[in-house]
């Protein structure tokens, strides 16, 4: 999927020693990591990353892929300093906008004595209650719906 | 406690804004037919996953439904999901889904119902890449035997592929 979206370079490793040796010696773009490794846990390679003297390696976003059945890994994930939990299957068109929206977003990245990762705060709500809105907006609606 | 905020420069932001690339649909349309081209490939995994899932079955049996043998059981379940949701095997995605909440489901309830896992490995066996002829109406009976067995777990759905995140 990745090379279809025109990424010329895809390293991949099948353990979680072998991703550290590639992020050794390589800056990628954006890690995308599985939910369940053979050899160490997922917040524990994300916790790694997020302490690696490299700041290109450091700041990486990374989106994790859990399987079906793992899905208690979210808020591991999310307290490891993952960017993004996402439930396989994936498809193109989920895996592309995922992407897009990790590379877009102006995220903060917070260290903490305790957590080191992308603010987990953020929210895209818009305002509910009638009281919020401004005079202008309820008069258009009132004109709208009368 | 001191808590420092930054907003890095990221090299991917960057590639994302720059002129020039490929347009989403493009883009979209490439993979799709990258993947597509993955189908056998996919396929003899389905069929792997099947057999490993059958012997998966036998040491749950003989280790009388033991937690780590059930447990061994939900890495085949994903791949067998995974797979079929790319591929859109729709009947088999829905099989292999409620096995995944059947074999949750009975972990966190502290249960080993051997007989309801194998229902539905045998059912993922005939629907995985028609290695029998079923017509649809049969294939939607097969299905909700399957998620009677999960209401009579008092088991739910972990939901829709869509993809779960933060």
């Amino acid at each position: 999927m990745l090379r279809g979206f025109g990424v010329e370079t895809v390293l991949t490793a099948n353990t979680g020693a072998e991703t550290k040796e590639l992020l050794d010696h390589h800056c990628p773009d954006i890690c995308l990591i599985e939910g369940e490794l053979p050899d160490l846990s997922c917040p524990g390679l994300i916790g790694w990353i997020r302490h690696h003297r490299n700041p290109a390696v450091h700041f990486v976003p990374i989106i994790v892929m859990s399987g079906y059945t793992q899905m208690r890994l979210v808020s591991a994930a999310r307290d490891g300093g993952a960017h993004m939990v996402v439930r396989k299957p994936l498809s193109p068109q989920t895996l592309f906008d995922r992407l897009a929206w990790v590379a877009s977003s102006d995220r903060a990245f917070l260290e903490a004595p305790n957590y080191v990762g992308p603010d987990r705060r953020f929210h895209s709500v818009s305002p509910s209650k009638e009281e919020l809105k401004r005079e202008g907006d309820r008069l258009v609606e009132i004109e709208a719906n009368p | 406690m001191r808590v420092r905020a930054q907003f890095p420069n990221l090299r991917i932001a960057e590639l994302v804004d720059r002129f020039g690339g490929l347009t989403r649909d493009e883009a979209v349309e490439a993979a799709t037919q990258l993947v597509e081209a993955l189908r056998p490939q996919a396929d003899q995994e389905i069929h792997s996953a099947v057999v490993l899932l059958e012997t998966g079955i036998t040491v749950a049996e003989m280790e009388n439904g033991s937690d780590a043998s059930i447990r061994a059981l939900f890495p085949l379940c994903d791949r067998i999901v995974t797979v079929a949701g790319i591929y859109g095997y729709a009947a088999l995605d829905k099989a292999s889904r409620s096995l995944g909440d059947l074999l949750v489901g009975l972990i966190c309830a502290g249960k080993s119902d051997i007989a309801s896992i194998q229902v539905h490995v045998r059912t993922i066996r005939l629907l995985a890449l028609n290695s029998v002829a079923l017509g649809e109406e049969q294939i939607a009976t097969m299905l909700s035997e399957l998620a009677k067995l999960l209401d009579y777990h008092g088991i739910s759905s972990m939901g829709e592929p869509t993809a779960s995140e933060f």
